[in-house]
């Protein structure tokens, strides 16, 4: 291999701009205002869903854009795509655990569940 | 390639050129491929802190809404502007390297290592504030008369203080790192045949802002 074709291959394909990443960095401030901005309407339980939805969508931007891993190598992006995967299985079947235990598990004054004057549970 | 290894005085290799790599290319993907197992383990050492979180907030949504309400907005979002500015200028940094053009990635390593200052500035003011109104995790949590908290809310401000502590852990890490490859730069040491400690500290500062991210809805953000 010849060291010019080396200098060129150590580079990915393509090169974006200095403005490109202008472009990318105005698009995460504007998503930074909208997710304070959501904040500020009552949606109810739906105000979780779409801050997480928000910070999903300037994470993935920043992972692909920032972070080169648009067009980066399949093994890069599985690192990741894997890690997330796990993150997912901790944290769901963690809150499936520990929802569906026997009440007298949940720690004390957990609003999980809800004790009538009786000493009940409803 | 068996061929050009082992033909060592066919050709001058590139000083950079550790022995066990047939190429810069080789050598360029095995940094980064190690950095992207640094940050996929790292994403999943964060996520116990989240786990934790998503568990006490699922048992006390009123409790954690009540806290969060004493944690300074503003500052949280000003933060954020301030950590995602240094995202844009540290890719801007590799994206001038990959140029050759030394003095600008310099002008933008030095750009955010400020930012990381400004940030870590600013949560000392907020732990500070935290600090005197006796928000505090776990058997410290103290707080003022003034303040009406239910006693649950210590737990907000446990996962609070545990995972904004090893962030700003990682943002100081992040500081040493970038004035490391600053000073390497300053030196010369960076051309764009040969960028790969800015290209692998700048994937170890954008999982800071990543991290970030997410922290500031849920932190801050608890409606």
């Amino acid at each position: 291999m010849t060291a010019h074709a080396e200098s060129h291959s150590a580079h990915e394909k393509k090169h974006h701009g200095a403005g490109f990443y202008i472009g990318i960095w105005i698009f995460l401030l504007f998503c930074t205002a909208a997710t304070y901005g959501a904040a500020q309407v009552d949606m109810g339980a739906w105000n979780l869903p779409v801050g997480l939805a928000i910070a999903t969508l300037k994470g993935a931007v920043v992972c692909l854009f920032f972070m080169h891993l648009w067009g980066d190598t399949r093994a890069n992006q599985f690192i990741l795509i894997l890690s997330l995967l796990f993150v997912t299985l901790m944290i769901s079947m963690t809150l499936a655990d520990v929802n569906t235990r026997f009440p007298l598990t949940a720690p004390p004054n957990s609003q999980r569940f809800k004790v009538n004057p009786n000493g009940q549970l409803e | 390639m068996q061929t050009d290894a082992i033909d060592h005085g066919h050709e001058a290799k590139p000083t950079h050129l550790r022995f066990q790599f047939s190429d810069s290319a080789r050598q360029f993907h095995a940094a980064k491929f190690g950095m992207w197992l640094f940050l996929g383990q790292e994403v999943m050492f964060f996520s116990a802190l989240f786990c934790a979180y998503a568990y006490y907030r699922n048992q006390f949504p009123d409790a954690f809404w009540h806290a969060s309400q004493h944690l300074n907005t503003k500052f949280g979002l000003w933060e954020t502007v301030d950590l995602l500015t240094s995202s844009l200028t540290v890719a801007l940094a590799i994206h001038f390297i990959r140029q050759g053009k030394r003095g600008l990635t310099s002008a933008m390593l030095i750009i955010t290592i400020l930012c990381a200052f400004i940030f870590l500035g600013m949560h000392s003011f907020e732990y500070y504030t935290e600090f005197h109104e006796g928000l505090l995790p776990g058997r410290f949590f103290h707080p003022e008369a003034s303040i009406h908290l239910p006693p649950e809310s210590a737990m907000f401000f446990t996962c609070y203080f545990f995972v904004t502590v090893l962030h700003s852990i990682h943002v100081i890490i992040g500081i040493i790192v970038l004035a490391i490859i600053l000073a390497f730069n300053l030196r010369g040491k960076y051309s764009s045949a040969y960028y790969t400690h800015v290209e692998v500290g700048g994937l170890y500062w954008h999982l800071v802002d990543l991290v970030w991210i997410f922290l500031f809805p849920l932190l801050y953000l608890i409606t």
